[in-house]
């Protein structure tokens, strides 16, 4: 190990000096200072909770976010239930028959009342929104493979068909505008439309539109590095990152290649400063997952300075990850893992669980070895 | 709901910026000085810097420039803040002072963007034109001037290089070209770029140079003729105009240069500062073109000696150059062509630069503590200020300071009074002391006090006044008679009776006339050569218990009382007198006594001293009362009539005012038994106390012997004192010349144990310092042995020559010499981190207790520390006890007798065992680095890295701690502290404030585990430290809120605040609250409140409802100024 060399005015590697030096010096101990602390920070996660599902069902959970106030679970299962989990407490909320097939995505709206659910059917998968107040379904994006919401107003909704994108109205579920240019598709095998920080411009199928401007033409098509995955905004607005590619969103220039997020799900912290990367298996057949099927999915979760995209951490969960979400508090991120062992007690995929990892924490010295097991909320 | 009251009491002082121009006038030079968010405009002078104006910037100050864009005859000023917003400044002369004019302003944010690490970048090109700023990575945002419009509007280009280290304007091209030091992978360049305005984009530039210093992070563009730029970087200088490329290695400098000044116009030589505090002059070698062109052959650096560590630095005029100083005083220094010796007479060798001036920086405060040293039941501030060279010990006190040069014990003393008998000199020579029954008095030759006899003096009754009066005479007024003696005939000239050989009861006099009263009868006569003449005699309703006849204009030029004979002295047109009885006090005309106003003071109590006197040109009424309050009005001069009745309680017993002269100011002294001083600031009556337990009598001594002193009589002694400079705070420096970082008083005894790092350079295989810091010029110094457990040798057989090694040490300071009692020298690497004194256990002893890190630059997190317990005793400091441990120790509590420590992320309660050693009771981990600890009864309060605050609950019976509640938010802590069981104030990385509520009766155990955000405060400025403790006197019998707790907080840039909770009777501030801030009050802003005219302040009063007696009613303009003044005097 051999550290980087520092300048003098830079911050010091040393946590402690740092602290001491920035009671005197300007923000964060120096330059570079806070980039040490997000390397101090993320690169210790620390298992906390398990979220287990009721012995007696076995149902395995299939996805997992964060509610808007950040205190508490969704995880969806395998039979299409959702189940809040408080993080603070034991208490939880199970809301069944929200879709028939498995959960694979599940995003709330921020004021908590809606949910948007991603189902992954036998033959197809299937969109909806889902009421918290009414307990009901109150749309269906049938044809979408995929829905979000935007990022700042959350009147609408955002779904995706193939290499279309399609924006929905959130209030009456009808379509408003599709963004297709069938001449100019990428066909990514698994498109995911997505809003920039500001929702001005919209990211299809490696193709890059102005969503105030209406019309068909697209501002920038992107160069096709992959096969399957379509890209994220970065949420400070000026990288745009598809699979291993990092490009400038004004100049389209190429600026990095992170090959260790090949064929990763992309996550960032709460203020953007944290790119996770998960090889989870949640975009997958889930049917189709074998146990020695080692190319779907990992069980490594990345942390990587959303800075210049420095490696921070790789933390491994020794199991398959099914999906993975980050709160917006930069406390915990969930993991939902698959239980290896239990192959054989579900006629369906194996069991998981949900595990939160508490962000920036070590494992105590009488911690190291026990998977947590008493820290186990079971749903009963 | 409750409020917290958020205060300044020291402004900040630590310099960020400072520069020069043509701000209030074409032709006047001035300074304009950057603080955190305050702007201070000065003129400067042949006398020296004048201020002219001061601003509040509602922002942190990023970038500060003057420019004079065409068609200005003066310089207008460019403003931005941290939050990015700009705007363009004009000064304007006004009749009665100044007006600073907004031309422009806007909003320079993006809503997408990424902050540069390396801060924010402004500069403005030459023909002022246009500004550029950088604010995000990889683009740079350009505002052209437009002198016309109110609105900033500018446009953004993005640019190549994501890391710009520096960039400048370059001269001498039509377009605006821009030069910048940016950083890659493959290090750091230089490439100028062309801004074309029009088409909003960025041309490549006319050079680049590839490859420079590798840590190259200044840029200076020189003016024409020579034109081009210098790239300052760590090892090397560079010359670069496009064609030339002169690089210099710099061989005195081992430290990063961090500002410049030019000195000429024509760019020919530049002031340059480091991190280490030397100054350098960079000089060009010119040579002549063919084409008659000057152009650069050669650099030269010269070293000119040491100054405070700069932060900014300007060059001023005549070899003036003003240091801004972040982490030390600032300064105003001299610059000499040929070595001279430094004024303060050290025997440092001769040197370029001489100080004419320095300004005291409180900042950074990095700890501190409040002590009561006097005793006097007043706290003071001793911080750990400055850093590096700079770092110093500093000494707060509210009020004013009298240090005692004589005392002599005279119990009984009655009254005092100066005289000039012979000296022809402007100063005093015999000080005339009033006893029950006798006087006497002393002559003071030289330092010397002596008894002495004064012909013609009536020695054998108590004298009620005694002071010279016009034609080189002295009064002597006893309670039989006035008389009149001359200073040249050595006699008592002329003696005046009252009729009936009554005695006289109270009686006062200016230079010429005297005013006094036998029994109800008041008498007025004037006093003439060789004779008193009596004017005047009326019959009050009551007997007279005090009267005043002080001139109201006061001539400041004199020395003081009665001691301008040469001017004509000024005349009284009216009187004041205070009765028995009906408790009033009166204005009567003279020479005819007759009545122009009475106002009643109180029911019961009777005026004790009256006193007439002006301040900033208005004239006031001052009034005590027999039970130590100070009524006090505006007077009306013409028609006598007093308004704006106001009241302050200054002590608990009869309270005598007597006005003297301090540096040219006028003020008055309150004896009682909390003397205070009362003057005027801003046309404002300020109250500071004096660092005395009681004065019974007080005059202005101004002798040969004891120059600009007073005399002051408490019931036993006789007091020769000088007085502190009047103002509100008053500030000692210590200078301990190494970096303090921790405190802690310690009563038994009665010293300091501060934490200290000092950096030493390797130097042929051993440490060496460069100068004698606190920790090396201690009487008794130690050393600690090795850490058993660490994981490498401790030796510095691996350091290189020249490399710097960060020496900790433990030093015990004398609480009043502040000197180093013993140093104690911890292990290479081992850096002191805590300090706290306490006693531990069933033991009755004091102890230091110290915790440590081992710090490897190498590592991100401390594996080792350490805890050792000192205990300083008879001059000794021994260790009583040290203990290994995992990690940094951050924070020390004294926690029931235990002791309570922060190691990396977790919080163990140490028991002091019988063998006094430290043992592990039980330990909780729930943080990322549990950075601050506080506590309160079984409660701990933990300040995380990143986790905001939580709480920790120690349980006896089990022996454990387990947390009870936290705030889920994700806030940096910088500072920590419990207001109360329920409540808790914590300070972040963004420069706020928030109170976190625990809520004990909530009904669910996850409502009851979260600490509730109720109150939210942006301070701008980053607290390092609260304490819990007050600057001023807690006055007895006082009420509201100054008598309430108060956490005080010390920041980066040296500022000192007071937080203080509100009750709700006060919440009628809330009106004027900045929008999303809640549940606190600015306190600077209300404070503003008693600044305003009177029309503005009944405009502010008139909505606001105030609650009494538990119904609320219109508040007039007195209620609020009251309620407000009550705030003030807090700090």
């Amino acid at each position: 190990y051999c550290p980087e060399p520092r300048f003098r005015v830079e911050a010091p590697l040393n946590i402690s000096s740092r602290s001491m030096r920035r009671q005197v010096a300007p923000k964060a101990g120096g330059i570079g200072g806070s980039a040490c602390d997000r390397h101090f920070i993320y690169s210790r996660f620390r298992p906390n909770l398990v979220f287990r599902a009721p012995e007696e069902e076995n149902v395995p959970y299939t996805c997992c976010n964060f509610t808007p106030d950040n205190l508490s679970v969704i995880l969806g299962n395998y039979q299409g239930d959702l189940t809040i989990h408080s993080i603070q407490s034991e208490q939880d909320r199970v809301l069944e028959g929200v879709a028939n097939a498995p959960i694979v995505k599940v995003e709330p709206a921020r004021d908590g009342k809606r949910l948007l659910i991603v189902e992954d059917g036998m033959w197809r998968r299937n969109c909806s929104l889902y009421s918290m107040h009414t307990s009901a379904t109150e749309f269906t994006f049938g044809d979408c493979s995929h829905v979000e919401f935007p990022k700042v107003t959350q009147n609408s909704v955002l779904g995706t068909k193939g290499s279309a994108a399609i924006i929905y109205d959130a209030e009456s579920g009808q379509k408003i505008r599709k963004l297709e240019r069938v001449d100019l598709a990428s066909n990514y095998t698994n498109n995911q439309a997505t809003f920039s920080a500001d929702d001005e411009l919209i990211l299809s199928d490696g193709l890059l539109w102005d969503a105030r401007v209406n019309g068909n033409k697209p501002i920038h098509k992107f160069d096709k590095f992959n096969s399957s995955i379509s890209g994220d905004f970065h949420p400070k607005g000026l990288e745009v990152i598809i699979n291993t590619e990092i490009w400038d969103l004004r100049s389209y220039h190429l600026l990095h290649t992170v090959p260790m997020i090949d064929q990763c799900t992309v996550t960032f912290n709460g203020d953007g400063t944290i790119l996770y990367a998960t090889k989870s298996v949640s975009n997958q057949d889930l049917e189709d997952i074998d146990e020695d099927d080692l190319e779907a999915g990992s069980t490594t979760f990345h942390a990587i300075d959303a800075h210049d995209y420095r490696p921070l951490s790789v933390t491994d969960t020794k199991h398959k990850i099914y999906d993975f979400a980050a709160d917006r508090r930069d406390s915990f991120v969930a993991v939902v893992e698959r239980q290896n062992g239990q192959w054989d007690q579900w006629d369906g995929p194996s069991m998981s669980v949900c595990r939160l990892y508490e962000v920036g924490r070590v494992r105590g010295e009488d911690e190291e070895d026990e998977q947590g097991d008493e820290n186990v909320v079971d749903d009963n | 709901m409750s409020f917290n009251y958020v205060v300044t009491a020291h402004k900040p002082t630590a310099v960020n910026k400072c520069i020069t121009g043509n701000f209030t006038a074409p032709n006047e030079l001035n300074l304009l000085i950057a603080k955190n968010t305050r702007l201070e405009i000065f003129m400067v002078s042949p006398e020296g810097l004048k201020p002219v104006k001061e601003l509040s910037i509602y922002g942190r100050i990023a970038v500060m420039e003057l420019f004079r864009p065409q068609g200005e005859e003066k310089d207008l000023l460019f403003i931005l803040t941290e939050r990015n917003h700009g705007c363009i400044l004009n000064y304007k002369k006004k009749e009665d002072g100044c007006e600073i004019i907004t031309k422009a302003s806007g909003d320079l944010s993006d809503p997408i963007g990424r902050p540069p690490e390396t801060g924010i970048i402004g500069i403005i090109d030459p023909t002022s034109k246009l500004i550029g700023l950088r604010l995000y990575e990889g683009v740079f945002k350009f505002l052209p001037y437009d002198p016309s419009s109110e609105e900033l509007r500018p446009f953004n280009i993005r640019i190549e290089e994501l890391s710009v280290i520096d960039a400048q304007f370059l001269h001498g091209y039509s377009t605006p070209t821009m030069a910048i030091i940016y950083q890659n992978s493959q290090g750091r360049h230089v490439k100028t770029h062309i801004v074309d305005v029009r088409d909003k984009e960025v041309k490549p530039g006319p050079w680049k140079q590839e490859n420079v210093d590798a840590e190259a992070n200044m840029i200076i563009a020189v003016p024409e003729p020579l034109k081009g730029c210098v790239i300052i970087g760590q090892d090397s200088i560079t010359y670069h105009n496009g064609d030339k490329y002169i690089p210099i290695a710099i061989p005195e400098v081992k430290h990063t240069i961090n500002c410049f000044a030019p000195i000429d116009k024509d760019g020919s030589r530049y002031l340059l500062g480091d991190l280490a505090g030397n100054l350098f002059i960079l000089l060009f070698e010119k040579e002549e073109l063919m084409n008659g062109d000057e152009s650069v052959r050669d650099l030269k650096i010269e070293f000119l000696g040491e100054v405070s560590i700069p932060e900014s630095i300007s060059y001023l005029d005549n070899g003036v150059v003003y240091i801004g100083s972040r982490l030390g005083d600032s300064q105003l220094v001299n610059l000499h062509t040929e070595p001279v010796q430094q004024h303060d007479g050290s025997s440092a060798s001769p040197t370029m630069v001489t100080v004419m001036d320095t300004y005291t920086n409180l900042g950074p405060i990095v700890d501190m503590c409040v002590v009561d040293l006097d005793r006097q039941g007043q706290g003071q501030l001793v911080t750990c200020s400055g850093a590096f060279k700079e770092g110093s010990l500093r000494v707060i006190r509210n009020g004013i300071g009298i240090q005692e040069h004589a005392s002599i014990d005279l119990p009984g003393i009655k009254g005092l009074w100066p005289l000039k008998v012979s000296s022809s000199k402007n100063t005093y020579d015999t000080l005339v002391i009033s006893f029950v029954g006798h006087s006497r008095v002393l002559k003071l030759s030289g330092e010397e006090v002596e008894e002495t006899e004064l012909s013609g003096f009536d020695d054998e009754k108590q004298t009620f006044l005694c002071t010279n009066v016009c034609f080189d005479q002295l009064l002597q007024i006893t309670e039989c008679s006035v008389r009149l003696l001359s200073c040249s005939e050595r006699k008592c000239v002329f003696e005046w009776k009252p009729k009936d050989d009554r005695h006289i009861s109270v009686a006062t006099c200016n230079h010429s006339q005297i005013l006094l009263a036998v029994g109800n009868l008041l008498y007025y006569l004037e006093i003439k050569l060789g004779e008193v003449e009596e004017c005047q005699h009326v019959d009050l309703p009551h007997e007279v218990a005090c009267l005043s006849i002080d001139p109201l204009e006061f001539d400041s030029g004199g020395k003081g009382d009665g001691m301008d004979v040469e001017s004509t002295p000024p005349v009284s047109k009216i009187c004041a007198v205070g009765l028995w009885r009906d408790n009033t006090a009166r204005v009567l005309k003279i020479p005819t006594l007759e009545e122009m106003y009475q106002e009643k003071l109180a029911e019961e109590i009777i005026p004790r001293s009256i006193l007439l006197a002006q301040f900033d040109r208005i004239n006031y009424l001052l009034v005590t009362l027999g039970d130590g309050t100070l009524i006090y009005f505006t007077l009306s001069a013409t028609t006598g009539n007093l308004t704006d009745k106001k009241r302050v309680p200054l002590g608990t017993q009869p309270t005598s005012l007597r006005a003297f002269t301090s540096g040219g100011t006028r003020t008055v002294f309150a004896c009682s038994d909390r003397p205070t001083v009362i003057y005027s600031s801003n046309k404002k009556l300020v109250f500071s106390n004096v660092n005395l337990k009681e004065v019974s009598h007080m005059c202005p001594l101004d002798s040969e012997g004891y120059p600009n002193s007073l005399a002051l009589a408490n019931g036993s002694t006789l007091l020769i004192g000088t007085i502190d400079e009047i103002q509100k705070l008053h500030i000692r420096t210590v200078p301990l010349q190494e970096s303090p970082r921790r405190i802690a008083y310690q009563e038994e005894s009665q010293c300091f144990g501060v934490a200290t790092l000092r950096t030493d350079i390797v130097m042929n295989g051993k440490p060496e310092s460069s100068r004698q810091s606190a920790s090396l010029r201690a009487s008794t110094s130690s050393k600690s042995g090795p850490i058993e457990t660490a994981s490498r040798s401790l030796d510095i057989g691996k350091s290189l020559f020249g490399d710097e090694l960060d020496i900790g040490s433990f030093l015990v300071i004398d609480q009043h010499t502040f000197e180093v009692h013993h140093s104690f020298e911890f292990a290479l690497h081992e850096e002191p981190m805590s300090v706290m004194s306490c006693q531990l256990g069933e033991d009755n002893a004091s102890y230091f207790v110290v915790g440590t890190a081992l710090v490897y630059p190498e590592e991100t997190e401390p594996k080792i520390g350490r805890i050792f317990v000192f205990r300083y005793f008879e001059n000794k400091l021994t260790v009583v006890s040290s203990k290994t441990v995992r990690g940094a120790v951050y924070s020390l509590c004294e926690f029931n007798g235990n002791v309570l420590a922060s190691i990396n992320n977790t919080v163990c309660v140490y028991q002091w065992t019988v063998e006094r050693e430290l043992h592990v009771e039980c330990s909780h981990q729930s943080n990322i680095l549990a950075l601050y600890l506080k506590c309160k009864g079984d409660f701990v309060l933990v300040g995380d890295l990143m986790r905001s605050m939580n709480i920790l609950s120690y349980k006896h019976i089990e022996g454990n701690l387990d947390e009870i509640a936290r705030d889920y938010n994700p806030n940096w802590m910088s500072a920590v502290e419990i207001i109360d069981d329920d409540n808790f104030l914590g300070a972040e990385n963004f420069y706020n404030l928030f109170v976190c509520q625990k809520d004990s009766a909530a009904t669910t155990d996850e409502e009851r585990s979260r600490l509730r955000e109720t109150c939210l405060f942006h301070l701008g400025d980053f607290v390092n430290i609260f304490r819990h403790g007050s600057l001023v006197m807690q006055n007895v019998g006082e009420t509201s809120a100054a008598g309430q707790s108060h956490i005080l907080f010390g920041t980066v840039h040296g500022c000192i605040g007071v937080v203080t909770s509100l009750n709700e009777d006060l919440s009628f501030c809330t009106n004027r609250k900045v929008e999303e801030h809640k549940g606190f009050v600015d306190g600077d802003l209300i404070e503003n409140f008693l600044d305003l005219s009177q029309d503005k302040m009944h405009e502010v009063a008139k909505n606001l409802t105030i609650k009494e007696d538990g119904t609320k009613r219109n508040a007039t303009a007195e209620d609020v100024i009251k309620a407000v003044e009550e705030m003030s005097r807090i700090h």
